[in-house]
């Protein structure tokens, strides 16, 4: 079944299949990562793991016209796939154009010291704060961090020290920052990339959930509803390690050269699919299918019956999960479905 | 139902092994979320966990796996607490 949208087609097939091949061996990463597949071998789920033998409404499919206007580079179509169960299934191709169609990307970094909270971005301490990469916080690194080597800025011109170039940007997301990159604000521009990273993902039509979770490994959760990839945690103490900061843009999103433009938390940019209940909104879907939700209801309330990967069920969503805060550097716990361990 | 020529599936998987999996592997080493990561240091997986962030704010759910860390996810409601 091919689903109709009025989206742009790709007719270059060899860069198709190359695609292809990379959301394959995303996947297949996942698992080699993460153990997300062979977690499942686990047969006692914990105690708050969701049960998928209580029986609930039914589970809705998963949505592929709930993605906004453009989030998506080609018309999304059915294949047959492989679940981590080893089930036969059929699965969506999502490809998503690698940039918010729902917002523009940036700011990140502080030009001076004396910049202001409203022409940059964010950045959370490792510890629970999320900070606005303002002038004072780049003054008070060392203090914040508790760490004398600090030092982000000239202290005589209060110019801030930015990755202000492609070999700057790239340099600065290796794990073995050189010297001269270390103390940097990093930011990476799109335009480096083409305007934004194009990726594919193979989502089953019909969310399943699993015997037991799965873990999340080093590579994506899932994608959002603006068209951007939904990134696992950041590695926090790695840049901080290198005295950087990877600045992320008041979307809780930033430019790495691997990925593109992603997400590290759920900001509300993404939450563009309003609940009529009061319900948060949906701001994407998991790699297995099932939605993700603002963490917070109309009411400012967070859910307290939300299992071990933060879902649960109501008789309108089926089971869905919610994303966790800004500050926590994630936005589910595991997968709760069956992920896609093949495609044809 | 599709097919790969086997030629761009080599030419594929080179450019993912030369280029992603460098990348990939690199890229992701270190620790998130510190108190998240201290709060399961001493405990497996599936135990239960709490930590605190931002001097009162409490922080309680599960030793889980993400990226190789075994990290508290939290899934209760965040509770300020009266130090």
């Amino acid at each position: 079944m091919q689903i109709k949208q009025t989206l742009p087609q790709l007719s270059n097939p060899h860069m198709k299949h190359l695609r292809l091949t990379y959301a394959f061996l995303a996947i297949m990463l996942i698992s080699a990562c993460s153990g997300s597949t062979t977690e499942s071998e686990e047969t006692e789920p914990a105690a708050t793991d969701p049960d998928p033998s209580t029986p609930t409404v039914t589970q809705p499919e998963f949505d592929p016209f709930a993605f906004a206007s453009s989030a998506l580079t080609e018309t999304v179509v059915t294949t047959s796939c492989t679940l981590s169960d080893g089930s036969a299934s059929t699965c969506y191709e999502i490809t998503i154009a690698g940039t918010p169609a729902t917002h523009e990307i940036g700011a990140f970094c502080p030009r001076d010291i004396y910049a202001s909270a409203d022409e940059v971005g964010i950045w959370f301490d490792g510890n629970g704060e999320v900070y606005d990469v303002d002038g004072e916080f780049i003054q008070n690194l060392a203090v914040i961090y508790n760490d004398s080597n600090w030092q982000l800025f000239d202290p005589v011109t209060g110019i801030v020290n930015i990755t202000d170039s492609q070999i700057k940007c790239e340099g600065a997301a290796r794990p073995d920052v050189s010297e001269e990159l270390q103390n940097h604000c990093v930011e990476c521009s799109i335009d480096y990339y083409n305007g934004g990273v194009t990726a594919t993902y193979i989502i089953p039509v019909q969310p399943q959930l699993a015997s037991s979770p799965s873990n999340l490994g080093r590579n994506d959760v899932g994608v959002s509803l603006s068209g951007v990839a939904i990134a696992p945690p950041a590695p926090v103490d790695a840049i901080l390690g290198a005295y950087t900061i990877a600045a992320f843009d008041d979307c809780a999103g930033h430019v790495n050269p691997v990925a593109g433009y992603h997400y590290h938390g759920s900001a509300g940019c993404s939450e563009i699919v309003s609940e009529n209940d009061g319900h948060g909104a949906r701001m994407g879907f998991a790699l297995d299918g099932f939605g993700i939700y603002a963490m917070l209801d109309s009411q400012g309330a967070e859910s307290a019956d939300l299992d071990t990967c933060r879902g649960h069920s109501d008789e309108v969503r089926g089971y869905h999960y919610h994303a966790a805060s800004v500050a926590e550097n994630m936005f589910i716990g595991c997968f709760s479905g069956l992920t896609v361990m093949l495609f044809d | 139902m599709k097919s790969i020529h086997p030629f761009t599936l080599k030419k594929s998987l080179v450019f993912i092994a030369l280029i992603a999996f460098p990348l990939l592997s690199t890229a992701h080493d270190g620790h998130h979320t510190k108190p998240a990561w201290d709060a399961c240091k001493e405990k497996v997986k599936h135990d239960t966990c709490s930590y605190i962030m931002q001097e009162n704010k409490l922080y309680a759910g599960t030793c889980l796996v993400i990226s190789d860390d075994l990290m508290c996810i939290r899934n209760q409601p965040i509770k300020s607490i009266n130090k």
